[in-house]
């Protein structure tokens, strides 16, 4: 199983790496959205981790990029926790959202949940 | 009679040395001046990732006016990064000074306006308002369409408009740095008797403009250009800071400063001519001196504002034509405070410096420079004075220069690229030979078209003038 | 032209101008220096710029690495190596601090762990003795984000003896992020009133991450409790309960809705307390919103008109339209431009309305219904 991982903040990208690389997964951590569409036909990821506020291209557009052609699950990390955020990402396709600060098991259980279906 | 004419010539030899010692001996004073300010001001403010939410700790709400003629293809953008600034609560007033392009219609499209019929109390005259409008999509916008009648106007129409207790003009095609505004109101809760405050403007051109953000400051690339940003941070850095000291700062760039909305509104807000932004500092200082309250006029080094110049060398000489003729109408309108004793520091200081020093400066330099050439045409020219000459008005000056590039790279660190500092060291060199000296010229000019034309309509003037004396001690 | 410059430079020869040669040497002497001055600024300049270079370099490469290090050792037994440098350690801080902020649970015990045994935590104690202010603040909040509370009986000496404004709200922020009982918010937010200059929104600010972190332990309603016996019952602290009142409202804390709405009640002749009280209710969506609504949409001063036409959405729909309509006329164009905002929160519904205002003899109305109608329709597109 592949997970790959957008987020500009190397601390995050790093730690979400090492926790899957642990847990069995294959990761991939990049700190940009700008070549999503690329990235997601290479790496043919099962599931990606998606951050909302990066500099550039932002997690939504990211997401509107990816669901262009392609169903993989996204998961989108946030700092935003009006309900009018979460609304916009489950309206572009996102199957789940976490609110950093957010706890390590949360996240796996949500990531394991989300491919345990598959 | 030959005898006469020499000492004649030896006295103006003299005269033209001790000028250039003078003056170039107060920018240095002054630089050194300005360097101990802002070094102690830096350690202050040492820039921290947390620093700009943390600096909320302290401000006071601002209305921004941006005058707008004729200005429908930069207008949008510029708004909306302004209005994109983080800054907890401002106003940004628009003033549509009657332009005759689609201005008006550019904005009522693309901000959404809807007419208003907003109560306007109107302390300061100015030309009828047709409209104000407000915003749809930005709750803290207000146009305003009102018949032409020049810029000194549209800011008065936007002090009336405005509600906050401080405002801060700014040109349609500037961009503030995200801390100005912060930075710059700090001052006024801090110390309650500022009244007004400028920042530094520095020169955008060639530099890289993200989401009405600079993201990257790079040196321009014509020759017009750089010798502009070089004229800019040796200004800056020797022209104003020091002032702070004797309390006399007599100019805050158009570009960018900040006012109190009722010290602005006490003179009768700004007056019609060519340097309304100088001539609104001098009077305010007149009158506070005059009704005998204090209060402060203060330059703050660290508050940002980047803006386009010229790009071109005769759009640049008219600006400077316009510049210097409004430096000595503004000069001529309070000419009572040179050298009187009432009014402190800025009569017998500040106010001398700047008809000495910048209104008729250019004169004494261009007559030194034409000396000389005409001295060595007719074999005249000595050598004494030829080397001190020299190292009076070109080694020194140059050296001023670099300095001023370098002492300002090493406090704010702004050029990326060492190349770029480099290629403004160099420039400073080469703009001592040909260019300053263009400037002197157009400037001498301007003296000259200043002085016809006072002399050409003086009955006006002086109606004009105390007409708006007469709103200012009431 | 010779015969007059002939005789001319000669006899200026003679009266030549020669300058004392006193006042020559000290004038060469001068911009010889001026020259120094200049080299060795320039030396600086391309010194500080290697010295930047290098140490951005060197910071760069140090974060990788415990970046690196450290999400290895949070959950395995990995070892983080210790800083050697300056550079090294602010690197080491930054990254700590950084992840700590964005993750919850084991992480942070672990975090603090990590930087308590690679002397990160000594290295910022030893800054908060500095003595430039700046130095002091930034270790001050860096330990605050790392969780460390055992700085916090100096941080409050540090609070208590300051007088600066600035300084007190930096050192402030640093001080919620530590506080763990109602003492430490009492304490600070007292300090805080203190100081007229200080910006309420600020406060407001404080106040949120007050709330946010005593929502995390499960504790707001201790919170709430606390700030009305000890802001509103004892000492009225009118300001302070604004901003907190305000800070209830943006977390969406429903738990805070009985004082709020006792303060409402109680001290609703207050403008501004009223005012705040009507938003944050309105922030937090408040179920019974439109009693608020009404009792206040023709109140006389009209920043409350406004208000509570900005929120006017949380009420049904035949209650208020009525009101929206005679809102587009009211007097005060804030007020008229929030009622012209809240037809959209209707959509079709509001259509007929709408409609109906075509026709209406004030420009206003028509051109904002005009607006309204034009993005009802760019919406169902």
């Amino acid at each position: 199983m592949k997970i790959l991982i957008v987020d500009d903040e190397m601390a995050i990208g790093k730690v979400l790496d090492t926790v899957f690389s642990n847990k069995g997964y294959e990761t991939k951590w990049i700190s940009s959205a700008e070549n999503i569409s690329k990235e997601v036909e290479e790496f043919k990821p099962d599931l990606v981790l998606l951050d909302v506020n990066m500099p550039g291209k932002s997690g939504f557009e990211a997401l509107r990029e990816i669901r262009q052609n392609s169903n993989i699950p996204v998961i989108m990390i946030t700092v935003l926790s009006q309900e009018f955020n979460i609304d916009k990402a489950y309206e572009l396709g996102a199957v789940d959202y976490v609110v950093k600060p957010f706890s390590i098991q949360h996240l796996v259980r949500k990531v394991e949940a989300v491919l345990g279906d598959k | 009679m030959l005898k006469a004419l020499a000492y004649f010539l030896l006295g103006f030899q003299l005269f033209i040395l001790i000028y250039f010692f003078i003056v170039n001996a107060i920018y240095t004073m002054f630089i050194a001046v300005a360097v101990f300010h802002i070094f102690r001001f830096m350690i202050l403010i040492r820039r921290e990732r947390l620093e700009l939410m943390l600096s909320n700790v302290l401000y006071r709400p601002i209305s921004i006016l941006v005058p707008a003629y004729n200005e429908e293809e930069t207008i949008v953008s510029s708004l909306k990064s302004l209005l994109n600034l983080h800054y907890p609560e401002f106003e940004v007033v628009v003033i549509n000074d009657g332009s005759t392009d689609n201005t008006m219609e550019v904005l009522k499209k693309e901000l959404k306006l809807v007419r208003i019929d907003k109560p306007v109390r109107k302390v300061i005259e100015h030309k009828p308002v047709k409209d104000i409008y407000i915003s749809l999509d930005f709750p803290n916008l207000i146009v305003v369409d009102k018949e032409n009648g020049g810029k000194a106007d549209a800011l008065n129409c936007g002090i009336n408009v405005c509600n906050y207790p401080l405002f801060c003009c700014i040109d349609a095609d500037s961009i503030l740095e995200e801390e100005a505004l912060l930075r710059a109101s700090r001052l006024f809760v801090e110390d309650k008797l500022v009244i007004a405050t400028g920042g530094t403007v520095r020169v955008l051109n060639n530099s890289v403009v993200k989401g009405g953000r600079v993201v990257e400051i790079k040196a321009p690339k014509k020759w017009v250009e750089i010798f502009q940003v070089i004229e800019y941070t040796r200004g800056f850095l020797s022209g104003r800071t020091a002032w702070n000291i004797f309390n006399s700062l007599l100019i805050i760039s158009g570009a960018f400063g900040i006012f109190r909305k009722d010290a602005v509104m006490m003179v009768g807000g700004y007056r019609h001519t060519v340097g309304e932004d100088m001539d609104l500092v001098v009077r305010l200082h007149r009158h506070f001196i005059e009704e005998k309250i204090p209060y402060k006029i203060l330059f703050v080094p660290d508050p940002i504002c980047w803006t386009q110049v010229p790009s071109d060398l005769k759009s640049l000489l008219k600006q400077r034509n316009r510049w210097h003729r409004g430096l000595i109408d503004s000069l001529w309108f309070s000419k009572k405070m040179f050298f009187n004793p009432r009014y402190g520091w800025v009569g017998m200081l500040g106010y001398p410096y700047f008809v000495f020093v910048e209104a008729l400066g250019p004169m004494v330099e261009f007559l030194g420079y034409l000396g000389v050439v005409l001295f060595y045409l007719f074999g005249m020219l000595n050598r004494e004075f030829a080397l001190l000459f020299f190292l009076l008005a070109f080694l020194w000056g140059i050296l001023i220069s670099v300095g001023s590039i370098l002492i300002d790279n090493l406090m704010y660190r702004r050029y990326g690229h060492f190349k770029d500092i480099l290629k403004l060291c160099v420039f400073s060199i080469i703009e001592a030979f040909g260019y300053r000296q263009l400037i002197v010229m157009e400037r001498f000019v301007a003296l000259f078209q200043f002085w016809y034309r006072a002399w050409g309509k003086p009955k006006r003037k002086r109606i004009e003038g105390r007409e708006v004396e007469k709103t200012s001690s009431a | 032209m010779p015969g007059l410059g002939g005789e001319l430079p000669e006899l200026l020869d003679k009266i030549q101008f020669i300058p004392p040669p006193v006042l020559k040497e000290i004038l060469i002497k001068l911009i010889l220096t001026l020259f120094l001055i200049n080299v060795v600024l320039f030396a600086i300049t391309v010194g500080q710029r290697l010295w930047v270079d290098y140490r951005d370099r060197r910071y760069r490469k140090a974060y990788e690495k415990y970046t690196e290090q450290v999400s290895q050792a949070l959950f395995t037994e990995g070892k983080v190596d210790k800083p050697k440098t300056r550079i090294e350690m602010e690197a080491l801080g930054d990254v700590c601090i950084e992840i700590r902020r964005k993750f919850k649970g084991m992480v942070e015990e672990r975090i603090l762990e990590i930087a308590e045994d690679t002397g990160v935590i000594r290295y910022y104690k030893k800054q908060t003795k500095s003595f430039l202010i700046q130095t002091k603040i930034t270790a001050y909040e860096k330990l605050s984000y790392l969780g460390v509370t055992s700085v916090k009986p100096s941080l409050k000496e540090e609070i208590k003896k300051e007088d600066k404004d600035w300084v007190v709200g930096k050192l402030c922020f640093a001080y919620v992020n530590l506080s763990e009982t109602v003492e430490d918010v009492g304490f600070v937010f007292s300090r805080l009133s203190e100081f007229k200059t200080i910006s309420l929104k600020f406060i407001e600010f404080l106040w949120f991450e007050t709330i946010k972190k005593f929502n995390e332990r499960g504790e707001l309603s201790n919170l709430i409790d606390f700030v009305r016996d000890r802001f509103y019952l004892r000492y009225y602290q009118a300001d302070t309960l604004r901003a907190f009142i305000e800070a209830l409202g943006n977390f969406g804390a429903v738990e805070g809705t009985d004082f709020i709405l006792e303060v409402y009640e109680e001290k609703g002749e207050d403008i501004l307390i009223r005012l705040s009280c009507i938003r944050s209710l309105g922030n937090m969506g408040y179920s019974d919103f439109c009693r608020i609504f009404i009792e206040n949409v023709s109140h006389k001063d009209w920043r409350v008109r406004a208000v509570v036409f900005k929120f006017s959405y949380l009420c049904e729909r035949e209650v208020v339209m009525d009101y929206l309509e005679k809102g587009l006329g009211d007097e005060n164009y804030y007020v008229r431009m929030n009622a012209g905002r809240a037809f959209l929160f209707f959509g079709d519904n509001a259509k007929p309305v709408l409609e109906k205002l075509l026709n209406s003899e004030d420009t206003f109305t028509r051109d904002t219904v005009t607006y309204l109608l034009e993005e009802l329709e760019a919406k169902n597109a």
